[in-house]
């Protein structure tokens, strides 16, 4: 998905990145920080909105700067 | 995410942190580029972590300022791992001592194998190579395959093609024999000789190549007789000898001659029935020094024993200076059986037909068989006289005389 200017949309409007494999991996990017995390639920801020993870037995096997992983049964991604 | 050689070089640490504000302790890390793998929520108030070791120091202002508790579960890596030995350093000492050992005497022979000779002997050809300088524990980087090969050929006519390789801590050397070429030196076929029998008995056949015959079929002849002369005499139309010139006599000379065989077999025959008792014995020799390994002693009253060799090795090339010798001594008891008299005559048979034919396959010829079996109660007696016919005469030297 890209603009008229051809730069990504992830870039040019500080949206966050998501790539879920299966039900169990989901791949983040551009976020900000962790507002929320527990077995159940995960939030998150990003530079523009807040995204909401829930599911089972919700884990993060790595995070950095710019991206995180969270694994587990995952059940909805929202948009808060 | 760090790789798994890097977080075990660097150790790392499983952590519970334990607090009100958790996330906020993550945020934390994350602005302070500290890594925190494997997070999982194991309860309300607990987090669990994987972090660096190097990392772990820097976290206690943030763990200060999110009010959280940090508390270590498990450590991983090598840094922890010498920690523990520290205090244990013979073991460690004793662990690093053998792998040294076991790189230097990794880099020496301590085994040579030769395969595939048959006429020159293993003993001969491990000699030559003491001589050469290529024994075993001589250094691996000593020895140059190709060029003690070329060695080896140029020392034995015989071999056709020589093979030197090394495997691990073993030599191979791998040899293949040409077929041997039967010729007579110049010497040995200029040197006169006479042909004499080596045994008594009538002559049945006689060609003669080179000689002068002595004898004549029919004849009978006595051990040592002369049967060709090694001379051949040139005579003028008179008959009378002109000249004598000496030779290697040559010749096929058969013999018919008596051959008297015997046979006793026992109506009782001694069995022996393994009880199943046994014990073994192990020694090892290092160097030429033999240690004997502690055993259980039994006293049987009837043993018999067998020992096997071993060269105990690491790995499948790595073979170490040393041989183990084990000795199996087994008990038994000793049964004395009664000898049917079919059974007796059956075996007496059976022990003449094998004797006759490992005659036949040296050349030999059965003219006649008079051997008789009788069998009594308490043994079967086979005997009596065969009749031969076969080559015979052997090359004497002579000496010869004006």
């Amino acid at each position: 998905m890209k603009n008229m200017m051809g730069v990504p949309a992830d870039i040019a409007q500080n949206a966050m990145l998501l790539h879920i494999t299966g039900r169990n991996w989901l791949h983040i990017e551009n976020y900000r920080k962790i507002i929320e995390f527990d077995a159940e639920k995960i939030v998150l801020l990003g530079k523009r909105d807040c995204l909401q993870i829930t599911g089972q037995c919700l884990a993060i096997p790595y995070y950095s700067d710019e991206e995180m992983m969270v694994t587990g049964t995952i059940e909805t991604v929202t948009y808060l | 995410m760090k790789d798994w050689m890097y977080m075990h070089r660097k150790g790392s640490l499983r952590i519970e942190i334990r607090g009100c504000s958790r996330e906020r302790f993550l945020n934390l890390c994350k602005a302070h580029e500290i890594c925190l793998w494997n997070i999982k929520k194991m309860d309300e108030q607990c987090l669990q972590a994987d972090i660096l070791l190097p990392d772990f120091w820097n976290i206690r202002p943030i763990a200060k300022k999110s009010s959280s508790r940090i508390r270590i579960i498990k450590r991983i890596g090598l840094p922890f791992f010498f920690q523990m030995y520290a205090m244990r350093w013979p073991v460690l000492g004793a662990f690093l001592l053998s792998i040294l050992v076991l790189c230097l005497l990794s880099g020496r022979i301590w085994s040579i194998t030769i395969r595939g000779n048959e006429r020159i002997t293993e003993g001969d050809i491990k000699y030559y190579l003491e001589k050469s300088g290529i024994q075993c524990a001589m250094r691996k980087n000593q020895l140059d395959c190709r060029k003690t090969a070329d060695q080896i050929r140029e020392a034995y006519e015989d071999f056709s093609w020589v093979s030197v390789r090394l495997e691990g801590t073993e030599l191979t050397i791998e040899v293949k024999e040409s077929i041997p070429q039967i010729k007579k030196s110049d010497a040995q076929a200029e040197k006169p000789s006479d042909i004499i029998a080596d045994r008594d008995g009538v002559i049945t056949k006689m060609i003669t190549r080179c000689g002068t015959p002595c004898v004549e079929k029919g004849d009978y002849v006595k051990k040592g007789e002369l049967l060709v002369k090694g001379e051949v005499a040139y005579l003028n139309d008179e008959k009378e000898t002109t000249a004598v010139k000496y030779c290697h006599a040559d010749a096929d000379v058969f013999l018919k001659s008596k051959y008297h065989y015997k046979e006793v077999i026992h109506g009782t025959k001694k069995y022996r029935v393994y009880s199943g008792r046994q014990y073994r014995k192990v020694q090892i020799t290092v160097g030429g020094w033999p240690f004997r390994l502690p055993f259980r002693n039994r006293k049987f009253e009837e043993w018999s024993s067998y020992a096997s060799y071993t060269c105990p090795s690491l790995l499948r090339w790595l073979n170490l200076p040393a041989i183990m010798k084990t000795t199996y001594i087994r008990e038994y008891k000793t049964i004395l059986k009664n000898q049917e008299k079919k059974d007796m005559k059956e075996k007496a048979e059976a022990n003449l037909c094998k004797f006759i034919t490992k005659i036949k396959q040296k050349g030999v010829q059965i003219f006649q068989n008079d051997v008789r079996i009788d069998v009594d109660i308490n043994s079967c007696v086979a005997s009596g006289t065969l009749t031969l016919v076969s080559e015979a005469g052997r090359n004497v030297e002579r000496i010869p005389t004006e």
